[in-house]
């Protein structure tokens, strides 16, 4: 009975324990009504309009007072110098005397901080010069800027300073002022604008077509292309009166001297047997049947700027002579296979697609057999002074220019298969991706996801094509190259391009044009079916809307009128094809 | 050992549970403290004089954005004195909403095509083809901060409308990024 009454007593404190499961059965059943509750006050009872917002009233009375105390005193303090004063700046002639020997950078935070700025030469005296020009420095500033829009490329701005870099007289022809990466207290002369007189090429460079080195080869200066010295890996390679010659380690075809800004300028390499031939006319060459040469060959293109020499890399033994150059009896080579790739290849995609072009001089003829188009010369080759060969390409055979880079963008309404063909309506097609044979099989999305068979995915599609033919242009607009940038934006926008599109626009054809070192711009746009001049586009299904705008652009060293192109605007409705390209002229 | 590791469980899971219980009690109070502190009515007036504000801060900071740069943003304009081109415009009944990058702030400024230039009394303006139109920038959230301009339709040149109820710093910062586009020589005024 004891027992029992133990055991009830137990069971009764057991009862009356508060245990930890019992806390936490307690605390689910909160967690889940607060639960629900929070449920209920996020979701369905507006809680906003019940919040007082006079903390942040207070806090934007605050804010505004502040900023109208500051408006006001900035309002009264404008003081602008009046536009005419700076529009009439004394232009002021200057020779420079540049140092022969290189100098270190130095530092000059008025004017930057994170730059390079090096002395490079100083003001010759002249009893024209205003007092206050005497005595002062040359300098050349460099930035390296990775900007957003614009890639990666080097500001160069030239002044001239006195000797505590106090007085700045900023080059403005030879300054790129744009962006804001100068020391912002930095203020130039307003009464005075430097204009230099003295050529920032070496001396016996200056105002000469090409020249001969010591090693007897020809050169010429390129206007294109200039670097500051840390960027280029190069190595002595030749002389010209003294003057150093390099060449790129990276590329055995790139040549270079140093300016007297010490920076590195291109050299464009001429074959000697090219040497003062025109563009039409014939090499000085005997064939081996004693008949004397009546072709113009190609070496080399100059396509955007770049210069690229068709330097061969093919074995002598490859190659038979067919030929010697008039004057020395330098050997011309020819290949010992007439059934050679490189020469079917020529046959058939250069010329056939050559004696299509309207003006030509093959223009409607009959195409030759490939017989009677291997005995026309059509490559040739040519060892030049160091020991390369050089391939040649028979002008009436193979189309100089080039640099396009069109694009295809595909946006059918659903997931579609469809096949694109680009056919040059001049020239051919020296690329393509994805890898193109005869006609691009795609699937695509309504993204513009384009996907090849083997299920590789791609933005666009890409091809490249090389042509001596580009309509003329009788109205177009002139832009400054600053301003490329908002220009492009606003006209592609106006064409009815997407933001991708212009932003990729963007990313190929402003650092090409910037590199060109160039004022202005002469720009034009073909529309639509006018691209048909350039090529057509043939796309299975044919979509709904197609948008297509090829840009032709030359540089301009002064801004000039022309009239303004007018731009159409295409809505982009179902299944829409956008394709921009262009070239420069 | 087992009696152990179920003892140890047991206190981890009350100890969460207890911290979410406090952090939605507290939430939940919020709530309801919010919900009785202060009528509907007050609240949606508080809200829009909030939003009014922010609207006059933003504006106040773009407008010492354009003071800053007033020197340069004014040689890229015409000057007060400038010749001035009297036009005349068919004003529509409403306004076209158009979307260009001349647009200086999207999100807080739209752009209208608002009427054809009828008549010109300068060449320079050309109005064959009705295309050359009036444009309206003006403020998303106040139509009385606004600015005018006359361009043609497919030619992006701009000629700024001369109204002294127009607020320049709306061109701000697109006259320094389309400053080769826009006239310096000629004003606008309509008649």
């Amino acid at each position: 009975m004891e027992e029992i009454k133990q055991e009830i007593k137990n069971v009764d404190k057991k009862k009356g324990k508060i245990t930890l499961g019992k806390v936490a059965i307690v605390l689910l059943l909160l967690f889940v009504v607060n639960f629900f509750l929070a449920f209920i006050f996020t979701y369905y009872v507006d809680i906003d309009s019940q919040i007082s917002y006079k903390t942040d009233i207070e806090r934007l009375k605050g804010e505004l007072n502040s900023l109208g105390e500051e408006l006001d005193s900035k309002r009264q303090s404008l003081d602008c110098q009046p536009t005419e004063e700076i529009s009439e700046k004394v232009e002021v002639p200057v020779e420079i005397d540049f140092y022969s020997q290189y100098t270190e950078p130095i530092k000059v935070p008025q004017i930057c901080t994170d730059c390079v700025i090096r002395e490079v030469g100083s003001v010759l005296y002249s009893s024209s010069l205003p007092k206050s020009f005497l005595g002062l420095k040359y300098l050349v500033v460099t930035i390296e800027v990775d900007d957003e829009d614009w890639g990666e490329y080097t500001q160069v701005l030239r002044f001239l300073a006195d000797k505590t870099y106090t007085n700045f007289y900023l080059f403005e022809d030879l300054s790129d002022t744009y962006g804001v990466t100068l020391n912002k207290d930095l203020k130039y002369n307003v009464e005075y604008s430097p204009v230099l007189q003295t050529s920032i090429l070496p001396e016996d460079l200056d105002d000469i077509g090409h020249f001969k080195s010591n090693n007897n080869l020809f050169f010429t200066v390129g206007h294109t292309t200039t670097y500051y010295g840390s960027q280029v890996d190069v190595e002595p390679f030749d002389t010209y009166k003294g003057i150093k010659i390099y060449v790129s380690k990276e590329d055995p075809d790139s040549y270079y001297i140093k300016d007297r800004e010490n920076f590195f300028v291109f050299l464009v390499f001429i074959p000697s047997i090219a040497v003062d031939i025109g563009y039409d006319e014939p090499y000085p060459i005997i064939w081996s049947d004693n008949s004397e040469n009546i072709y113009n060959f190609d070496y080399g293109y100059d396509g955007c700027g770049l210069y690229e020499l068709r330097s061969s890399g093919v074995d002598k033994s490859e190659l038979k002579i067919t030929g010697y150059r008039i004057g020395n009896k330098e050997p011309i080579y020819e290949y010992i296979d007439t059934g050679n790739t490189n020469l079917r290849k020529t046959y058939d995609e250069d010329y056939l697609q050559y004696i299509y072009a309207d003006d030509e001089k093959d223009s409607g003829k009959p195409k030759l057999t490939y017989e009677e188009f291997v005995t026309l010369h059509p490559i040739i080759f040519w060892e030049d002074e160091t020991g390369r060969m050089i391939m040649f390409y028979n002008s009436r055979f193979v189309i100089r220019g080039g640099c396009a880079k069109p694009i295809v963008y595909l946006y059918p309404e659903q997931e579609t298969d469809i096949t694109v063909k680009v056919i040059p309506t001049t020239g051919y097609l020296t690329f393509t991706y994805p890898k193109y044979n005869d006609i691009w099989e795609v699937t695509a999305n309504k993204n513009g996801v384009i996907k090849d068979r083997s299920g590789n995915s791609y933005e666009y599609l890409w091809w490249e094509s090389k042509s001596d033919y580009l309509p003329d242009m009788q109205s177009g607009f002139v832009v400054k190259y600053e301003n490329l940038n908002i220009f492009f934006d606003l006209i592609l926008t106006k064409a009815g391009f997407n933001h991708k599109e212009i932003k990729d626009f963007k990313e190929y054809w402003i650092p090409t044009m910037v590199s060109e070192y160039t004022p202005y711009f002469r720009i034009s746009f073909l529309q639509n079916e006018a691209v048909d001049t350039i090529a057509n586009l043939v796309i299975n299904p044919s979509p709904d809307t197609e948008i297509r705008l090829f840009m032709i652009y030359d540089r301009l060293f002064e801004k000039e009128s022309i009239p303004i192109q007018e731009i159409k605007t295409t809505e982009r409705n179902g299944f829409v094809v956008t394709e921009w390209g262009g070239t420069r002229r | 050992m087992k009696e152990k590791i179920k003892r140890l469980l047991l206190v981890i899971i009350t100890a969460i549970l207890f911290s979410l219980t406090l952090g939605l009690s507290i939430l939940n109070a919020g709530y309801v403290f919010t919900y009785f502190q202060i009528d509907p009515e007050t609240s949606q007036k508080e809200k829009q004089e909030k939003e009014e504000l922010e609207i006059e801060v933003w504006k106040n900071e773009i407008e010492l954005k354009y003071l800053d740069r007033y020197c340069q943003i004014s040689e890229l304009l015409p000057q007060n004195d400038s010749p001035v081109i009297s036009i005349e415009v068919d004003r529509y009944a409403g306004s076209l909403e158009i979307s260009t990058p001349f647009n200086p702030f999207p999100g807080h400024s739209k752009v209208y095509e608002v009427g054809t230039v009828t008549q010109s009394d300068s060449n320079t303006i050309d109005i064959n083809g009705d295309k050359m139109k009036l444009y309206r920038i003006e403020l998303t959230k106040d139509s009385n901060t606004y600015i005018e301009y006359v361009s043609h339709r497919d030619i992006p040149l701009f000629y700024i409308v001369k109204d002294e109820a127009s607020t320049e710093y709306l061109l701000y910062p697109s006259v320094i990024q389309y400053k080769d586009l826009i006239s310096k020589e000629y004003y606008i005024e309509i008649i």
